[in-house]
């Protein structure tokens, strides 16, 4: 499921979605609903809030969001949410803060954000806040720019990036991802890899300091990982190219204007037309 | 691949509730397979979740799992899904600040570039002087009785922001000056001292009146910056040294600032401190280009702040 949200984003971004076959596809992504609500990854799973997300994004892009209960979708992602305001990814209890932004998505995407518990769930991202400034899966774990990322659109959903977020001390934490190579690691002391150039970039322009990195370095890190003959874009140059890192290598391409893609959106990682024909509200910062 | 793990789950649940000797052996042949997965693929997300699983239910030994990660930790020792698993398993025991803090010290003084210790010592040195059995020191002054006080009840609240103790902050200061001597150009303590520095500043920002608490900081401040540049004199090229010289010059300028005339330092000081701050943003938008637009933000930064 989120394999295909990648790919059908990437062809949006590219300006050739016709290259997909919508009826087939907004098929195949309904009859991977359960009776729950939720979605799963494919016909035979079980549901899970990443691929219910990936589900909604998808339905989104095509303009099919009418074709679920929006109510039902919004009472298996609203029922997820513990007493601490975290959510959990399924019935089995995994809490991470990937599930947090994918709920407070979900639920945006379904206009029915009320049916959960907002400030405890921005209570939660807060507790999740490190000495650094960025963000780790749980109270405790480590700040990674993946995290980083998914706490950072999910209290730019709740409308309390403001409240949370220290964007001096974030914003430079994640300028010093970038590492001589041009490209951005997710970690410090840690390779760099394409991927790192949507979840760093997109917090980074959320929080209206993209101007922290360099650009043209970091362009040409991402175009150096294409493979000029298949086409695609791997994580690091001369490795195997995959439909994940094509679509973060364009949508950090995307983010830093490069010439012939679309506008993606920071935070709903959207096409930005998608997010306007929606009208889907975040919290943005500026750099005073 | 969530689902093959609920669909064993599902099949457990009634072994475990059953409990005895045949649910310690379902949970011991559990944790053999999660670790045959975890060895094929460690950033497994849904294995490791099937650990945490399994051994919430106490049915085998804890102390055996701590063993397992630290052989883990001593191949891999940034491998976050190993320390967030570590800290669960601590979780689970109740295991004391102290021992916790005593693992990261032998991790950080085996490799000084672990920034997942030094991020695991920003979260428990809060918590140091919170933990029920301390002793309290012998000459405890009232106002070092009246921080613990402080720092014990905002840390059951679940506050981040507990202050870190003076005489614990010393301690850290020494180590991680350990870290950037050695290793001038790895982040990982430089990250680190940048908050502690914060923790020290916090101090002055709760008790803002406190004259003693002012000159305290200035004092740290003073010795920080002597360090760094000790470090300059042996690393001139040194980067992060020199983000670090900058970064302290403009705390020092806010510090100095709120001193005003009356700490014996007239207006003249406060001024070349700010200079000083600037230029030394400025000069690193030319040392380290990438990080350009950041060093200019600080500069502007500093100089809003003189006027
Ligand atoms: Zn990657």
């Amino acid at each position: 499921m989120s394999g295909v949200y990648w790919g059908a984003t990437a062809l949006h971004i590219l300006g050739q979605p016709e290259r997909l076959d919508k009826a087939q596809l907004i098929a195949w992504v309904m009859s991977c609903q359960k009776p729950s609500g939720g979605f799963a990854g494919s016909e035979k799973h079980d549901a899970h809030l990443l691929y219910t997300l990936s589900a909604l994004q998808i339905l989104a892009l095509y303009d099919s969001l009418d074709l679920v209960d929006a109510s039902q979708v919004a009472a298996y992602v609203a029922g997820l949410q513990r007493g601490d305001g975290s959510f959990a990814g399924d019935e089995w209890g995994e809490i991470d803060t990937r599930f947090s932004y994918c709920a407070l998505y979900s639920l945006a995407l379904l206009r029915r954000l009320d049916a959960a518990n907002v400030p405890a769930a921005v209570d939660f991202l807060r507790q999740c806040r490190n000495f650094d400034g960025g963000f780790g899966a749980q109270p405790g774990g480590e700040s990674h720019a993946g995290q980083v990322f998914t706490c950072v659109a999910a209290l730019s959903i709740a409308g309390a990036l403001d409240e949370v977020v220290d964007a001096d001390l974030l914003g430079w934490w994640i300028s010093e991802r970038q590492t001589p190579s041009g490209g951005l690691n997710g970690r410090p002391e840690k390779l760099q890899d394409v991927c790192y150039s949507w979840w760093a970039l997109s917090a980074l322009s959320t929080l209206g300091r993209l101007a922290w990195i360099d650009a043209p370095a970091l362009t040409a890190f991402i175009l150096g990982c294409q493979d000029l003959e298949l086409g695609g874009i791997s994580d690091r140059p001369d490795d195997a190219v995959d439909v994940f890192h094509t679509f973060f290598g364009l949508a950090g391409l995307s983010l830093l204007g490069h010439p012939g893609l679309a506008p993606i959106d920071p935070v709903f990682a959207l096409p930005v037309t998608t997010v306007t024909r929606l009208n889907l509200a975040a919290q943005r910062l500026s750099c005073a | 691949m969530y689902t093959a793990w609920n669909h064993r789950r599902e099949a457990l649940v009634p072994v475990f509730k059953e409990g005895g000797q045949q649910a310690m052996q379902a949970a011991a042949e559990e944790l053999a397979l999660t670790l045959r997965a975890l060895t094929r693929n460690l950033k497994s997300y849904s294995a490791w979740h099937h650990r945490k699983w399994v051994i919430g239910h106490r049915l085998t030994s804890l102390e055996a799992e701590i063993t397992l990660v630290e052989t883990l930790l001593d191949a891999d020792d940034r491998n976050f899904h190993g320390w967030a698993y570590r800290r669960f398993v601590a979780d689970l025991m109740g295991m004391p600040v102290q021992r916790e803090l005593e693992y990261t010290t032998r991790k950080i003084q085996h490799n000084f570039s672990n920034y997942s210790a030094w991020h695991y010592r920003s979260k428990l040195l809060p918590l140091l002087h919170s933990e029920p059995g301390v002793p309290a020191a012998a000459d405890d002054s009232p106002s070092a009785a009246a921080e613990r006080q402080a720092m014990i009840s905002s840390s059951r609240a679940g506050a981040t922001g507990a202050l870190v103790l003076h005489q614990t902050l010393e301690i850290e200061y020494e180590l991680v000056s350990q870290a950037f001597f050695t290793e001038p150009e790895d982040q990982s303590g430089w990250i680190y001292h940048r908050w502690l520095l914060g923790c020290s500043v916090a101090h002055w920002q709760a008790a803002p009146e406190s004259e003693a608490e002012r000159a305290r900081l200035a004092d740290v401040l003073g010795c920080q910056l002597a360090l760094v540049s000790d470090l300059l004199d042996l690393e001139p090229g040194s980067v992060w040294a020199r983000k670090t010289r900058a970064h302290l010059l403009g705390l020092m300028q806010r510090v100095g600032g709120a001193a005003g005339g009356s700490a014996g330092r007239g207006s003249g000081g406060e001024a070349a401190d700010c200079v000083a701050a600037a230029a030394a943003w400025e000069d690193l938008e030319g040392l380290d280009p990438y990080r350009a637009g950041y060093y200019r933000h600080a500069c502007s930064v500093s100089a809003r702040a003189s006027v």
